[in-house]
C-alpha cells in the first residue's frame, strides 16, 4: 500500500510554490476583518459605548410635515427600484426557469470545460464514465460517438444525449428515449447557448479547459 | 502590535506561509487561496500566544476550517466542482490531467481524501497530520489505513471495469 501513497505523492499538483506577500496580512489586520474567515469583528466599534441622542423636551415624535416627506421619499424610491428592475432585466422576467436564466459566463465556462462519455459497455444501464477531456471547440456528442465507434461498438440505431454534470463538465449518455434523462442521472440539461459558445470558442482558437484556475496554478 | 510580537509574527510567516499557500492551492482556486493564506495569518497574528510549536499543523487546521467555510458559502454543485478542481485538472499543460488515480481520489469521501493528501501531498508526519485533523495519532493511523484500503479497492474496481472506458478515453483523445 505504500506504493499507492507514493503514486499519489507523484501526482501532487503543486509540488512547490512561491511565498505569498505578508503585506496582505498587515492590510487585513489594519482593516480589522477577513474575507473568508466567516466572522467579522470590528473591535473599535464594539468597544465604543452607545450614546443616546438628546431630544428637546417638547420634541417626542416627528412632526406631520416630516412624516409626509419621509413617506413620499419611500414611495418614490420603491417606484424607481421597480422601474429599474423592469428595464434592466426584461429577459429574466420572461421565464423563471434556471436553465433559461443561466448567465453567459456560466455557459462559457461549460463550453470551455470538459467532456466525458458515460456510455458503459452494456449501454445506458451500465454506466462507466471515461476520464474527462477538454472540449476544445468540439461537440460532446460527436466526440463520444466517434470514440464509441473507435472502441468497437456500432452506433447504428444508437442515440446519444448530453447533460451538464457540473459547472464545467458535459457527460454524454446513450439516450434511453424517455424525457428527463438528465434529471434522472442527477445532472442538469445543457443550457441554451452552449452549442453556440462551443462554436465561438473553436473559432476564437482559445478553447480553455474545465479548470481555468489551473492556468493560475502554473504561475 | 509591539516589536517582539511583530518580530515573532514575521518569523512565523517566513517559516510557514509557503506551506500554507501550497495547501490552499491544492484545494481551492488561486484567488481564494490567496485570501485563505492571509486569513490564516490574520487569525494567527491576533492569537499569537495560542499558536503552538510546531505551528504548521495549527496553521493548516485553521486553513482547513477557513476553506470549509468557503465551501459552505457556495452552492452545492459549485462546491463539488471546486473540491474536485485540483483532482480533475483538465489543462492540456498539466501532465497529470485525467490520471486514473486522481479519479479514484475524487471518489473517496472528503475525510478519507484529506487523510491521504495530508500525508502524500502536504508530506506531514502522522502526528502532525493528526494535529491538523484534531485527532490522536492512533486514530489517525486507523483512518489512514482505512482510507488507503478504500482507495485501493476503488482502483482495483476501476481496473476490472475499465477496459471499455479506457478504450473510449483513448479514442476521445485521438
Amino acid at each position: 500500500m505504500s506504493d499507492l501513497l507514493d503514486s499519489v505523492r507523484a501526482l501532487n499538483p503543486v509540488p512547490d510554490c512561491e511565498a505569498p506577500a505578508i503585506q496582505d496580512v498587515w492590510s487585513k489586520l489594519e482593516r480589522g476583518r477577513t474575507q473568508t474567515e466567516g466572522a467579522w469583528t470590528a473591535p473599535a466599534a464594539v468597544a465604543r459605548p452607545v450614546r443616546r441622542r438628546r431630544r428637546s423636551p417638547g420634541h417626542r415624535f416627528p412632526g406631520p410635515r416630516r412624516l409626509t416627506v419621509s413617506a413620499t421619499v419611500t414611495v418614490l424610491a420603491a417606484i424607481a427600484a421597480a422601474a429599474l428592475a423592469a428595464v434592466a432585466a426584461p429577459g429574466l422576467r420572461a421565464t423563471r426557469s434556471p436553465v433559461h436564466a443561466a448567465p453567459a459566463a456560466a455557459v462559457w465556462r461549460l463550453a470551455n470545460g470538459t467532456i466525458s462519455c458515460d456510455l458503459g459497455p452494456g449501454g445506458a444501464g451500465d454506466r462507466a464514465a471515461t476520464v474527462p477531456v477538454p472540449v476544445r471547440g468540439r461537440s460532446a456528442v460527436a466526440v463520444c460517438r466517434r470514440a464509441y465507434r473507435a472502441a468497437g461498438r456500432s452506433t447504428s440505431g444508437v442515440t446519444f444525449t448530453e447533460c451538464a454534470t457540473s459547472a464545467t463538465n458535459v457527460a454524454v449518455y446513450i439516450a434511453d428515449g424517455r424525457p428527463g434523462q438528465c434529471h434522472r442521472h442527477g445532472d442538469r440539461p445543457i443550457p441554451p447557448g452552449y452549442a453556440a459558445a462551443v462554436r465561438r470558442s473553436a473559432s476564437a482558437g482559445t478553447a480553455r479547459t474545465a479548470s481555468e484556475h489551473t492556468a493560475d496554478l502554473r504561475a | 502590535m509591539d516589536e517582539p510580537r511583530t518580530h515573532r509574527a514575521e518569523e512565523l510567516f517566513a517559516e510557514h506561509a509557503r506551506a500554507v499557500r501550497a495547501y490552499a492551492l491544492r484545494r481551492v482556486d488561486a484567488a481564494t487561496a490567496e485570501d485563505v493564506v492571509s486569513d490564516v495569518f490574520v487569525v494567527a497574528f491576533r492569537r499569537l500566544e495560542a499558536v503552538p510549536e510546531p505551528a504548521l499543523p495549527w496553521l493548516l487546521a485553521t486553513a482547513r476550517k477557513i476553506i470549509a467555510n468557503h465551501h459552505r458559502a457556495v452552492s452545492r454543485r459549485e462546491r463539488l466542482a471546486c473540491e474536485l478542481r485540483p483532482l480533475h485538472a483538465g489543462s492540456s499543460s498539466d501532465p497529470h490531467a485525467g490520471h486514473p488515480l486522481l479519479n479514484g481520489l475524487a471518489r473517496l469521501s472528503e475525510g478519507d481524501r484529506e487523510v491521504i493528501l495530508l500525508v502524500a501531498w502536504e508530506e506531514l508526519a502522522p502526528e502532525d497530520a493528526a494535529a491538523v485533523l484534531g485527532c490522536s495519532r492512533a486514530a489517525f493511523a486507523v483512518r489512514l489505513h482505512r482510507a488507503r484500503r478504500r482507495l485501493a479497492a476503488i482502483m482495483s474496481a476501476e481496473q476490472r471495469t475499465e477496459s471499455f472506458p479506457r478504450r473510449l478515453t483513448g479514442a476521445m483523445n485521438e
